[in-house]
């Protein structure tokens, strides 16, 4: 017996060893994979959101910025029972102000173990208030959470929306493109919230959390704080955006009150068309430097809109209306008569003027025939001094039938001249390397291809040649008419340079395009556009200041200076424009060029305008265009001199009676309508 | 029964109790009540409850089961074998009556009364080892020698009616335990060599048996196939396996420290302070606590053992050896399941799992052996006295 029982205590000895030597394998061998496996399994990281950076003003008005509001986090598994998840969707309900319907379809269709909020995107209505109640009875919330979480505000509501832009909810597409960006976070969907949303977004922050099996948390391990995005502080100046807006907003309803076109076939008057316009887009471009000032596309968006969640219904219906496209450096026009500065400018430094009716030759500049008196204006060899009409070169029966020269062509728009100037050119260069010199010309100041302004979506412009031409009937040949494309020879012909001089045909140009070119001729450099000027850390350092990008230097002479800034002058004191630029003090200051682009048979023609002030030393350059205004001179010239009053710290003169522009600013308003005016006691 | 035994026998008992396995006893229970606090007053919080209420539930059974172990302390032993015949039938009985009762998770293990469960299963063990000891012994009338296979035989079919009512519960685990406990009764009782390898055997056989006709439950295969490869289904079948190995490995060498472990705590691993408690000692208390609850089981064993070679009668030797078999097979196969040693099995861990039966049951268990450690005969007496015949009509 006590054999056996010795026996059995070995055996029993035998089991305790395997399981000692086995719990050695498992705890001290192994153990310490064993424990990566339990801290991975205990742990939940929560990824928290970065303060998008904000967006000032170039004097740091605040224009996109970040409030923190409560948003409902709601935790399935912590319910309990039916009863109280039924008590809990009407308390729900009662807080954000959403039927409970909603709230319940919204807790059914909701993962059941998984947390899901409920915030503004589902149009809770969940204010602080309503957190703090939250808060201070919580045994009533059992498994709802209140999280505050960042989102954007655009204080000033639609001001400069074009050049802002608008963030959302990231798309299926934008999550696989950047595999950064948080799901539930928001991305720069256009403008300067797209353009530099990198820097804007910041760095995600984590927090670990040690949870239940259930995913309950039961406290925090650790907290890797997120880093703020950075400020973007824009060159464009809020007010003058206003003043802008206010401007282009007017010149609409001035163009609606008054402008009406004569529609005529085969040279009989068969009807008249008013005014439909409705949009229009303004660019003020610092000369100096290439900064984007202002930038204003009309009519506007509230970026806010799509913080809060756009319905389709209402993103349909700013679509129409064009609310979304950045007209500045979208919209595609023919520029006409403003774009007869390049021909000018093609003109002068080619030494090819206005065909020589009574030679039937081109008349070009030997030098010595050329005569430069002391205002730099070019003098033509066949005008004296002091006798302002009886030799003047052309006469133009587009122009009333006067003698005019290019300084006079330019002042009172006169399509002749330029015509005659158009085949001057293609008589002298058809045919060789230089055909396309005026085309070649207007590349140089930035037409016909982007600007790189920093803005996402810029359209290209169009700038027609042979080349265009062929490439067209080679890949589309729908583009051309049939004639050129039964004489594949002669795809460009003179009647496109001469269409092309005075701005018509095919060319098209954005107005931030048109503003590029003027700045380079008034100055002779070429900028790159730019509409952010620094981006700063969140305590204001600058982290990059963007400087001016020179493209290039034009190499003019003084003397097409002079001339040039001198021809634009007389358009404002005397010229085209000379009547929206009547009773403007500083009205010695400015310059520019009107235009009226015909693009449609049937529709008015748009109406432009391009200022410069002050003229003597360019600086500001304001592009105003009208889509389907009218003229140029009658329409876009009050908005334009009224931008340039406010330029020269001159009182804006009105555009129309009852107008919007001179109304206060946004932000001063501010106070009036945080009281309610029945409160005003009697 | 009598409370005190008569005065002729008095003479040949060397007295008192046995301090070594009481305050062993006293460790483990302790050890257990606080570790069952540490598994589950977190869970208890987070759900909103009072976070005593399995602690306290406990330490009421654990006052109950010291009581208990007084009391069959001071019982003569040998009452037992009187009753043989009728703990019998009340076990058969009791097994019976769980059919009876609402079935818990899928099982019908438990009688309910006045709102406490009670699982018979537990108080069966140590009844079976009085009985089959007392089947085995040797009478006053046998010739010595090797054990006959007639008793052999009398032992597996007293055991086959409880084992079969157990398994059909379904309760796999501890009707294994019967068998293992049988087996080394019937090795201590004087099985030959021949007996013990054709018993292996046909246990062996059997169980193959088992398989072979689908016996086994969808679930109970689950834990076989999870056994051999947990890596299968880590989240499902197999996540109980794959957590309680996690939970222990993650202890290390000195765990982390007690009330402090995470997947003990917060409710990773199931049963964790039922079944699975051992997992909670190895993460909060590491290898080291680990090897310190398999000592203070080894001290149990030996006591028992040692109290079973100075037992005054064979009866008494073969209910404690029955006694440590139970103790020792349930210790390996529910720690040995906590670390993939042995197949997942619902057998509770002796003083330490939550849970009244088991923890009453096993300290019953030990107030025999006290009792029978209180009448034991010294060497020298032993040599003169060979099972004493106390036993009314054998």
């Amino acid at each position: 017996m006590t054999v056996r029982l010795g026996a059995i205590g070995l055996i029993f000895a035998a089991l305790l060893g395997i399981l000692s030597t086995k719990l050695w394998f498992v705890q001290v061998a192994q153990g310490s994979s064993f424990e990566q496996r339990a801290e991975g399994q205990r742990v939940k990281p929560v990824p928290t959101v970065a303060p998008r950076g904000e967006i000032v003003d170039r004097d740091g008005r605040l224009l996109a910025g970040i409030v923190r509001e409560p948003t409902l986090i709601i935790d399935p598994t912590q319910f309990g029972d039916d009863a109280t998840r039924d008590r809990l969707i009407q308390e729900i309900s009662a807080l954000v102000e959403l039927p409970a319907w909603e709230v319940k379809e919204f807790f059914d269709t909701r993962p059941e173990n998984q947390l899901f909020r409920l915030d503004r995107m589902d149009r809770a209505i969940f204010t602080p208030d309503d957190a703090l109640f939250v808060l201070a009875h919580r045994s009533r919330f059992p498994g709802i959470e209140v999280e505050w979480t960042p989102v954007r505000v655009y204080p000033l509501g639609d001001i400069a929306a074009h050049v802002l832009g608008y963030a959302a909810a990231p798309s299926e597409e934008d999550l696989a493109d950047r595999p950064d960006l948080d799901r539930n976070g928001i991305v720069g969907k256009a403008g300067v919230e797209r353009w530099y949303d990198e820097l804007l977004q910041g760095v995600r922050g984590n927090k670990l959390f040690t949870i239940t099996p259930g995913g309950q948390v039961t406290g925090l391990v650790e907290e890797d704080a997120a880093i703020p995005g950075h400020r973007v502080v824009l060159n464009a100046d809020a007010e003058l955006t206003v003043i802008v807006k206010q401007a282009i907003a007017d010149a609409i309803s001035l163009s609606r009150q008054t402008a009406s076109s004569v529609l005529y076939e085969d040279g009989k008057e068969v009807g008249v068309v008013r005014s439909q316009a409705s949009t229009g887009a303004g660019v003020v471009l610092d000369a100096t430097s290439g900064a984007v000032l202002a930038m204003v596309s009309y009519p506007a968006f509230e970026p806010q809109e799509f913080v809060e969640g756009i319905s389709t219904a209402r993103f349909e219906e700013l679509t129409e209306l064009k609310a979304f496209n950045n007209l500045a450096i979208q919209g595609q026009f023919s520029p006409g008569s403003i774009f007869k500065a390049l021909t000018y400018f093609t003109a002068m430094s080619e030494g090819v003027f206005a065909y020589n009716e009574s030679t039937s030759e081109p008349l070009t500049s030997a030098a010595s025939i050329l005569h430069i008196p002391n205002d730099g204006r070019v003098a033509f060899p066949f005008r004296s001094e002091g006798d302002e009409v009886s030799q003047l070169l052309f006469t133009d029966t587009h122009c009333n039938g006067w003698n005019v020269d290019l300084h006079l062509a330019f002042e009172e728009s006169c399509n002749g001249y330029f015509w005659a100037t158009a085949f001057s050119l293609w008589d002298s260069y058809k045919g060789t390397d230089k055909e396309a010199t005026l085309q070649d010309h207007s590349r140089l100041v930035g037409l016909g291809a982007r600007t790189g302004v920093d803005l996402p979506f810029e359209a290209h412009g169009l700038m027609p040649d042979r080349n265009l031409y062929q490439e067209w009937a080679d890949e589309a040949p729908h583009r051309l008419s049939k004639i050129r494309l039964e004489n594949p020879g002669n795809l460009w012909v003179g009647g496109d340079l001469i269409n092309l001089a005075i701005g018509q045909g095919d060319v098209l140009a954005t107005p931030l395009q048109m503003a590029v070119a003027f700045s380079s001729l008034a100055t002779g450099r070429v900028y790159e556009p730019h509409v952010v000027r620094r981006i700063e850390d969140v305590d204001g350092r600058a982290v990059q200041v963007i400087q001016p990008r020179l493209l290039r230097t034009l190499d003019l002479p003084d003397s097409f200076l002079t001339s040039f800034r001198a021809d634009m002058a007389a358009v404002t004191a005397g010229g085209t424009a000379s009547e929206a630029f009547r009773g403007m003090d500083k009205v010695g200051q400015t310059g520019g060029k009107t235009g009226t682009a015909d693009h449609k048979k049937g529709k008015l023609p748009h109406a432009w305008f391009v200022g410069v002030a002050p003229i003597q030393a360019p600086r500001y350059i304001v592009v105003i265009v009208i889509e389907e205004g009218g003229t140029g001179g009658a329409i876009a010239a009050p908005a334009g001199r009224a931008v340039l009053q406010y330029l020269l710290d001159e009182p804006v003169d009105p555009i129309i009676d009852g107008g919007i522009l001179g109304s206060p600013m946004p932000w001063d308003t501010d106070e009036q309508e945080a009281v309610p005016s029945t409160e005003v006691a009697p | 029964m009598t409370l005190f035994t008569p005065d002729e026998d008095r003479s040949f008992q060397a007295g008192g109790s046995d301090p070594v396995l009481f305050v062993a006893m006293l460790v483990l229970i302790g050890f257990g009540v606080t570790m069952i606090y540490s598994a589950t007053v977190e869970r208890l919080t987070l759900a909103g409850l009072d976070p005593y209420t399995v602690m306290r539930r406990q330490a009421i059974w654990a006052v109950l089961a010291i009581i208990v172990f007084l009391a069959f302390s001071i019982v003569d032993y040998r009452e037992l074998e009187h009753f043989a015949a009728a703990l019998y039938v009340l076990t058969v009985l009791s097994l019976l009556a769980t059919y009876f009762f609402p079935e818990v998770k899928g099982a019908a293990r438990w009688i309910i009364i006045g709102g406490q469960s009670l699982q018979p299963s537990e108080f069966a063990k140590p009844a079976m080892a009085a009985v089959l000891a007392s089947a085995l012994r040797r009478r006053r009338d046998e010739e010595e020698g090797p054990l006959t296979w007639k008793k052999i035989g009398r032992v597996l079919i007293l055991l086959l009616l409880p084992v079969l009512l157990i398994a059909r519960q379904p309760d796999l685990g501890t009707a294994v335990v019967f068998f293992f406990m049988g087996g080394v009764m019937i090795y201590a009782a004087g099985a030959t060599g021949r007996q013990v390898v054709t018993l292996v055997a046909g246990t062996v056989g059997s169980g193959w048996l088992m398989f072979q006709v689908g016996f086994l439950k969808a679930y109970q295969l689950a834990r076989f196939t999870c056994f051999f490869d947990p890596t299968g289904d880590p989240q499902g079948d197999c996540y109980n396996q794959v957590q309680s190995i996690t939970a222990i490995g993650s202890g290390r060498f000195a765990g982390k420290g007690l009330f402090n472990g995470y997947l003990t705590r917060l409710n990773y691993v199931p049963e964790q302070e039922s079944d699975f408690i051992f997992t909670a000692i190895g993460e909060q208390l590491g290898f080291l606590g680990a090897i310190v609850v398999l000592a203070v089981y080894a001290i149990i064993l030996w006591r028992l053992l040692t109290i079973a070679g100075s037992a005054p009668d064979q009866f008494a030797s073969l209910t404690l050896v029955g006694v440590a078999a139970m103790i020792a097979f349930q210790v390996f196969v529910n720690v040995g399941m906590t670390v993939q040693l042995v197949p997942t099995t619902g057998l509770p861990l002796p003083f330490l799992s939550s849970g009244g039966s088991s923890m009453l049951a096993t300290a019953m268990s030990l107030g025999i052996a006290n009792s029978v450690w209180a009448r034991r005969v010294s060497t020298r007496l032993r040599a003169q006295r060979r099972s004493p015949d106390l036993t009314v009509g054998g």
